[in-house]
């Protein structure tokens, strides 16, 4: 089977409308943090901090390296607490705060050269994480889609429904870029299905 | 099923499960939130929230508008006073062109009659004239008669009506006079050496003078 072949069959009508529904409800909560935030409340930010730093870490670390990340991802948020007033639909406020994180790492690429980061077998005699560093680095070569999906889905170990809610994706949008990247993971691997 | 994991982590996949492990020391870690509550200090200071970009858009947009509408307007008005200005200035043109034929046929019957005559009476009347004061000052009103009836038509009629009141009394100062006299001193011996030099040529034997004694 091709990895760019359409999984047609993965598409669960059925429970799209209960996805939408709890795709709603949690927008409407973040709609609410927002709002509270704006009137004054800060601790209405500290918990959008918690709820969507999750987002912001995976969506930065597949695409910059592993220690610019967490300097990136405060960036992003002091970013959208400075302009959290241009945002003009507060139930979208997780997407947006996605797209600045995505923005923020074309400007960090953008202003810093091009770096080879060493390998972690030079340093590190743990083999569990230098395996861990490996698949990170194979992910990271994979196409934006796909590598972004993954990482929330494996490092930040958000389900798919709470991938496409934060996201701001359609289910099956999610769902065919979590099947063709594991598939094209496994296959970089040399994983057997 | 191993696709119902992948995607809402229903029922098992082992192979997902040693990923999600594996890669689980990447995961974002709560403590950081710490860092970001420095970076917050500034909340009681920002401007009032709500809806201030919508407004600030809404108000530059208004002023915008007012301002392109009262350009429109001063651009408007510029354009009717500059048609009622060019009417204006087609007839003041007309005005002053027939004002300025009048005035050089006038000058021209007045003006021209009285300088030919100036020119060829100007030698009798200085030598009529009594003491030699007033052959002077009549001179010089002879002289500035023509020489301002040899200015343009046109430049005449608007030095006229100044000049009118001077020509009736001339009045020098001190200065003036000397400087007068000093140059009718100078004609007067250039005259009489111009007439011993004509008597030369003329054959007039010249007077001796008489010899100083002892010389």
């Amino acid at each position: 089977m091709s990895e760019s072949k359409p999984i047609t069959n993965l598409f669960f009508w059925g429970n799209r409308e209960t996805g939408n529904a709890a795709k709603t409800k949690k927008a409407a909560v973040n709609a609410d943090l927002v709002e509270r935030f704006r009137a004054g409340e800060q601790d209405a930010f500290d918990e959008l901090y918690k709820k969507l730093s999750p987002l912001v870490h995976g969506i930065v670390l597949a695409r910059v390296p592993r220690d610019e990340v967490d300097d990136i991802v405060q960036e992003v948020f002091i970013s959208a607490f400075n302009n959290i007033d241009s945002l003009r639909d507060s139930r979208a406020v997780s997407s947006w705060i996605a797209q600045i994180a995505r923005n923020r790492t074309v400007e960090f690429f953008r202003r810093t050269k091009p770096t080879e980061e060493l390998s972690e077998n030079l340093s590190n005699s743990d083999s569990r994480k230098t395996n861990a560093h490996e698949i990170l680095d194979v992910i990271k070569t994979m196409p934006e889609t796909y590598k972004e999906t993954l990482v929330l889905r494996l490092v930040e170990g958000m389900t798919g429904p709470e991938i496409a809610e934060l996201t701001g994706l359609t289910h099956s949008s999610v769902r065919v870029n979590l099947h063709r990247g594991m598939r094209m993971l496994r296959s970089r691997l040399g994983i057997k299905e | 099923m191993k696709e119902d994991y992948l995607w809402d982590k229903k029922g098992s996949d082992p192979e997902i499960e040693k990923l999600e492990n594996v890669l689980r020391t990447f995961r974002h870690k709560e403590q950081e939130a710490l860092l970001l509550a420095t970076q917050t200090i500034a909340f009681d200071n920002r401007s009032k929230p709500g809806n201030a970009p919508r407004r600030l858009f809404s108000f530059g947009f208004a002023s915008v508008a007012c301002l392109a509408v009262a350009i429109f307007g001063v651009a408007l008005l510029q354009m009717m006073r500059s048609g009622d200005s060019e009417v204006a200035k087609k007839e003041s043109v007309n005005k002053i062109e027939n004002l300025t034929t009048n005035t050089d046929a006038e000058n021209h019957a007045t003006s021209t009659q009285p300088t030919t005559t100036n020119f060829e009476n100007i030698e009798t009347r200085v030598r009529n004239s009594g003491s030699e004061h007033e052959r002077i000052t009549s001179a010089r009103k002879l002289i500035n008669r023509v020489s301002r009836t040899r200015k343009s038509p046109k430049i005449f009629a608007k030095v006229n009506s100044s000049r009118e009141t001077e020509d009736h009394e001339v009045v020098l100062t001190k200065e003036e006079k000397y400087a007068y006299d000093q140059l009718m001193l100078g004609l007067s011996i250039t005259s009489s050496n111009l007439k011993i030099v004509r008597d030369k040529a003329n054959g007039i034997r010249e007077i001796a003078m008489p010899k100083k004694v002892g010389s």
